[in-house]
């Protein structure tokens, strides 16, 4: 049942991969999944409609404003897990999915845009679970953030980088452990329109290496699952 | 000849009695369970964190005037939460009908469901 948002009003901050990465393989993994496509460009929509992939993983398009809430509560009943790919603006669809959401995660890049709108984002979270606290005082709305584009293991990590780390761990800003690396497989993911897993070698530069590090980031990303109310 | 000359038995595999069950798939659709917050308070709360709607304002729907039925008359008084009744409202104006239309054409597409 949990529900998803992916949210940064930062656009192209790696909301639409990161998503589609977490959501195909899950679905693979045999669990039910729905990715609420809340992006304007319509990606994951394009992936799904245009491509040949035969993941069961199935996709809502174009919600609005009023009709994202309800649109939730009906996915959540026929899907164990409920993805919403939201828009890079901090519109009402945006706030409105994170206040109904189980877990908000908020992908970044290491860019000071970035993440001075994904303040945005995390400021809403923290606000609208305070205002869900008045009725249910327990109420939380987990969230990381996600690194995205990060550099592949071994490879240097830039300054910036390492610097953002920093100062998001000291204002005590919560985020994931694993990062998802800036990958050609990623890429061919859209391009050829398949789950990773469907990908074959010539399509992808070490395909192996990326479907490790989605593998880490689902299994650190379940484990948060399981402690959520 | 089992054992060999030592009648050593060979070791059986330990059965795993359980099974490991994939993380994934711990998780099963259920119906969302949350507090009942206002969407009103809920875009208050997020217009401070700077959210706003991006939607184009819609115009003001024009209601389809209300033909006074001959038919006897009485009046349905229904308690709503919020959500619904704001629900039911937006669902009128997709419509395009009255609030009273909109009951009998909800009927009758509950009707025509249950017959099919």
């Amino acid at each position: 049942m949990p529900v998803i948002a992916v949210a940064n009003p930062k656009g192209g901050a790696g909301k639409s991969t990161s998503t589609l990465l977490l959501a195909t393989h899950l679905s693979q993994r045999g669990a039910s999944t729905c990715i609420i496509d809340a992006d304007p460009n319509q990606t994951i929509t394009d992936w799904k409609i245009n491509g040949q992939s035969k993941s069961k993983l199935s996709v809502i398009a174009g919600p609005t404003e009023n009709s994202i809430l309800d649109l939730i509560d009906d996915q959540a009943k026929q899907n164990a897990f409920v993805f919403v790919d939201l828009e890079g603006t901090a519109s009402l669809l945006v706030s409105r999915a994170i206040a109904y959401a189980d877990f908000v995660i908020i992908p970044i890049q290491a860019s000071a845009v970035d993440v001075r709108q994904a303040q945005k984002a995390i400021n809403a979270v923290r606000s609208e679970e305070k205002l869900a606290q008045r009725l249910v005082p327990d109420k939380k709305i987990p969230h990381r953030v996600l690194l995205t584009r990060t550099p592949a293991p071994g490879a240097p990590v830039p300054k910036t980088q390492k610097r953002l780390e920093g100062e998001i761990g000291a204002v005590g800003i919560p985020r994931f452990a694993s990062s998802l690396a800036e990958r050609q497989a990623f890429k061919a993911m859209f391009l050829e329109r398949l789950t990773l897993e469907e990908l074959d070698a010539g399509q992808a530069g070490n395909l192996e290496a990326a479907l490790i590090n989605v593998r880490q980031l689902a299994d650190e990303f379940l484990e948060l699952l399981k402690s959520v109310k | 000849m089992t054992g060999g000359s030592f009648g050593f038995q060979p070791i059986e595999a330990e059965k795993e009695e359980n099974s490991v069950v994939d993380p994934a798939l711990l998780f099963v659709p259920k119906p969302v369970d949350r507090p009942h917050i206002p969407l009103a308070q809920l875009d208050a709360v997020a217009a401070s964190a700077g959210f706003s709607s991006r939607e184009p304002v819609a115009t003001q729907t024009r209601r389809r005037r209300r033909t006074v039925p001959k038919l006897p008359q009485r009046t349905l008084p229904i308690r709503l939460v919020e959500d619904e009744y704001q629900r039911f409202l937006r669902f009128a104006d997709q419509l395009g009908m009255t609030y009273s239309e909109t009951v009998s054409w909800l009927m009758d597409e509950a009707n025509n469901k249950t017959r099919s």
